[in-house]
């Protein structure tokens, strides 16, 4: 018998949609508030005493208004809005689990990768290796206008900026050695700095600084993001910076 | 699914990556019911539901096209059907199967929507096929793809897990402490 892998996927918003993902549908559950933490921690305590291996919260950084030119349709039906920041919320789910993996999705083209990198470093921590980043490279303007942009980089520039942003958040996660943290007091050290690498390139020309690859008319997940998904995605979290040995055991 | 499984495990080879290094997990979006009927009928309502405003808006936003401009109970042009798009772009391919152009409208409420494998049926049903599609793929797992919301996770992991446990199809415990051990677990 082959044993299966399980995910639970909130994809969109939390009560997002029409169908299926309904807020106005017959099977949300009643009794829970999606502002509130007890919504999030009640489903990761039920979905780890079912063994799954993780939880993947989806996200967007803006409202939409595609249809339409405007965004009364996607504000009538909750439709891919509104979210809440996944990085709370897997915090706040760890908190209440032990075993389950939580995973939240954050945009190459948006968050920083020395912020994101040291993010997920620390949730790495606090929930003692159980972590994901669901990479995602965003596809709408909207966004960009969140962040001052006008327009998108288009669909290879952003994948080729992630290939770039992988590498250089793997450099960032390997700059402390496993055993850099000594914590000696005999030597009043705390880190030795032979174990951490001075210094990683934290501003990112991801994208620039590569040739451009040939336009691909790559359909059904495309061949950018295939190649991205060979090349880096490691069914992981991110490497603690400190020993597993010093992290307290629950 | 199988020939994408093995493309894909093989092209973990051709970078020099053990296959198993990376999991596959295929969405799936299993409704459930008491008996076959009613799960039937719980799926239909579903969609029957959906306003179709909602399903353009969706579908608009993740193709970064609006949709309010195309007629609804025609098929979408020819050249938008193939376009590579900024959006998403395996968002329109999965609603186009041979033989078969579906209207915009048809599109929109997601009637014939490949996106997720509709389980649908009694807990034994929804087991049994997730368990006859992941021998016939080989391996890896699902991805549920549900609200976080009890009337979801309830039944999924109250009526479905105990049968793909009872069947060694799931984990009934977890080995590991980390995600990294859960996912090299198997």
């Amino acid at each position: 018998m082959t044993k299966m892998h399980l995910l639970w996927f909130c994809a969109f918003s939390p009560h997002a949609g029409f169908g299926l993902d309904g807020w106005a549908g017959p099977r949300t559950g009643s009794g829970y508030d999606w502002t509130r933490p007890e919504l999030w921690q009640d489903m990761a305590v039920a979905l780890e005493r079912a063994k799954f291996d993780l939880i993947l919260l989806g996200d967007s950084l803006a409202v939409p208004g595609t249809y339409q030119g405007r965004m009364d349709a996607y504000l009538r039906y909750a439709e891919h809005a509104p979210f809440h920041d996944p990085s709370p919320l897997v915090a706040i789910m760890a908190a209440a689990t032990r075993r389950i993996g939580l995973a939240a999705t954050l945009s190459t083209t948006f968050y920083p990768p020395f912020l994101l990198a040291r993010l997920m470093t620390t949730l790495d921590h606090l929930s003692r290796g159980r972590i994901a980043w669901n990479v995602v490279t965003s596809y709408k303007r909207e966004e960009a206008l969140n962040f001052g942009y006008q327009e998108l980089l288009d669909h290879d520039q952003r994948y080729d900026r992630a290939d770039e942003y992988l590498e250089l958040c793997a450099q960032l996660w390997a700059s402390w050695e496993p055993d850099a943290v000594v914590m000696d007091p005999r030597t009043n050290t705390f880190a030795d700095p032979a174990k951490v690498r001075t210094r990683a390139p934290t501003t990112s020309r991801a994208g620039h600084s590569m040739p451009r690859r040939r336009r691909s008319g790559a359909r059904s997940f495309s061949r950018p993001a295939r190649r991205s998904a060979g090349r880096h995605l490691r069914p992981v979290t991110p490497k603690p910076s400190l020993s597993a040995a010093r992290r307290p055991r629950r | 699914m199988k020939r994408f499984y093995d493309a894909f495990k093989a092209r973990m080879g051709t970078l020099g990556r053990k296959p198993d290094a990376c999991k596959l997990f295929f969405l799936a979006k299993p409704i459930i019911g008491d008996t076959d009927e009613a799960a039937q009928q719980m799926a239909d309502a579903l969609y029957a539901h959906a306003p179709v405003e909602a399903g353009l808006a969706a579908l608009s936003t993740l193709l970064q096209i609006d949709l309010s401009t195309y007629a609804l109970d025609q098929p979408l042009p020819a050249s938008l059907q193939r376009r590579a798009t900024q959006g998403i772009r395996s968002q329109l391919d999965k609603f186009y199967v041979p033989g078969r152009t579906p209207t915009l409208r048809e599109i929109a409420t997601r009637k014939v929507s490949l996106d997720s494998m509709p389980f649908v049926g009694t807990p034994q049903r929804v087991a049994d096929s997730l368990v006859r599609t992941i021998e016939a793929v080989g391996g890896d797992g699902f991805a549920i793809r549900q609200g976080l919301w009890p009337g979801y996770v309830g039944p999924f992991v109250e009526q479905v897990i105990p049968l793909l446990q009872q069947r060694g199809a799931a984990r009934v415990e977890y080995m590991g402490t980390t995600l990294r051990e859960h996912l090299q677990e198997f």
